[in-house]
């Protein structure tokens, strides 16, 4: 006499859940696929030169221009003293980043 | 139908249930293999990619400097696949000198291949930004040569252990390939590189009245005084891309001035992931990378003259160090004036003298 219990597997859940897996496994493949491909973006960094007055120390940063290198005097006039200004540096700001 | 402890289950169930296990027992190692073969296939098309970038880049900018735009691929062509053979160092006696001469001579040759490219009113300093924008093209080049030879030959021979290592490999060498990528771009612009930190430092420490003079090939001293003690302030020639030759500087200032009590170098140092960029240490030693040549100079000359050399490092990442400068770094400057202060303070007294060298590549800084 066989026994029959409440959790009875039939041949269709099997089916199912060979189904499932393989659904599984290849939207985790396709995911994987689109996150290799997307991985290399050229982004180029947004680059600022920051300008010093010499005479009242007053700091100005604005787009970096080609050109423009450390303690360059720009032509630039100062807003507070009318002062030239001078290159005081040139770094990025990573996008994102204020 | 069958029926056992899973219920009622055809052949049919079975089998789909089961051939997995075998497919993956007998050729898990090829799909494996495959796999890793489109990844590492993927990554090669996108180094591809960026090397044509930066070759791309790289002509166009040779083209706005050259004598004749006709000439500048197939000299560029030429040029990218160059190459630098060290001496034999099976009896190592003397090799510093020998390799320091094959180094020069590479150097000479690619500024003059480049100077002869472009026109004569260029100026030295864009002959260097297009030197050094040619010679991040060519490790980017290099770099793919190197991939993709062992990728074909993964393929060629079928071999699961090549591909899994190149696959191994492919984040870190796909990091240096785009920091070399945007290193080309800041050649390019002539905007200072975090590797430039050290000659910022110096350049940061002059009031702009000192003498300047020509020391060493392509490397300048300024003399100044600091806390009463009398400075010289190291750095290469800018503000073209230039890394100079500090250690020739170092010694010929330490064999001309006995007072000299101590050596600082400043430099950028690559940070371990976690630590933060920009973030200032200090030690001992020569603080300089490069082939080997101007550390051993520092080196020769400071134990021979039993001066202490400190260094004193602001970490970054590769990408960091050859790409545009970040603020991060640029505002560590203040922290590293502050530790070589301190030094000074510790170690000498006034009257005495110092030296201070800022090294890396002086672009945009001069």
């Amino acid at each position: 006499m066989m026994l029959k219990t409440p959790l009875q597997v039939t041949s269709e859940d099997i089916m199912t859940l060979i189904l499932l897996t393989l659904l599984m496994a290849f939207v985790l493949a396709a995911m994987d696929v689109v996150r290799r491909r997307r991985r290399f973006r050229l982004e180029l960094p947004r680059i600022k030169t920051e300008l010093k007055c010499p005479s009242c120390g007053l700091k100005e940063v604005r787009d970096f221009k080609q050109g423009d290198y450390i303690s360059k005097v720009t032509g630039e006039r100062c807003k507070r003293c009318g002062g030239q200004l001078v290159v005081f540096a040139i770094y990025t700001i990573m996008r994102g980043e204020t | 139908m069958l029926e056992g402890a899973l219920g009622e289950t055809d052949v049919l169930t079975i089998l789909l249930f089961y051939i997995p296990f075998l497919i993956f027992i007998l050729y898990g190692q090829r799909i494996q293999y495959h796999m890793a073969l489109i990844e590492v296939g993927g990554f090669l098309s996108q180094l591809e990619r960026m090397k044509n970038i930066a070759r791309l880049e790289t002509v166009n900018a040779f083209k706005r400097f050259a004598k004749d735009e006709k000439k500048v691929e197939p000299a560029l062509n030429v040029l990218v696949d160059s190459f630098m053979i060290l001496p034999e160092s099976m009896d190592p006696f003397g090799i510093v000198k020998k390799v320091e001469h094959v180094v020069n001579v590479r150097d000479d040759k690619l500024f003059n291949d480049v100077r002869r490219l472009v026109r004569d009113d260029v100026d030295d300093s864009q002959v260097r930004n297009l030197e050094n924008m040619l010679e991040a093209t060519i490790a980017l080049e290099t770099i793919y040569k190197i991939i993709r030879h062992y990728y074909l030959l993964a393929r060629k021979m079928g071999s699961f252990m090549i591909v899994v290592q190149l696959q191994m490999l492919t984040p870190l060498v796909f990091n240096e390939a785009k920091a070399y990528l945007s290193a080309v771009f800041a050649f390019k612009l002539g905007v200072p590189i975090g590797d430039g930190i050290g000659p910022l430092v110096i350049n940061r420490l002059l009031t702009g009245n000192e003498a300047m003079r020509v020391i060493a090939k392509d490397t300048v001293v300024y003399e100044t005084a600091i806390e009463g003690r009398k400075a010289y302030l190291v750095k290469a020639k800018g503000p073209g891309g230039n890394v100079g030759k500090p250690g020739d500087a170092i010694s010929k200032i330490l064999e001309s001035d006995d007072k000299v009590k101590v050596v600082i170098m400043v430099d950028a140092a690559l940070k371990l992931e976690g630590e933060r960029s920009g973030s200032v240490a200090d030690g001992v030693g020569a603080a300089i990378g490069g082939i080997g040549v101007e550390k051993f100079k520092i080196e020769e000359i400071a134990t021979k003259k039993r001066v202490p050399v400190y260094a004193v490092v602001i970490k970054q990442s590769l990408l960091e160090a050859i790409s545009a400068m970040r603020k991060e770094v640029a505002d560590a400057v203040e922290e590293v004036h502050k530790r070589i202060m301190r030094i000074i303070k510790t170690t000498t007294s006034e009257g005495d003298s110092v030296v201070i060298a800022g090294i890396g590549n002086t672009i945009g800084i001069p």
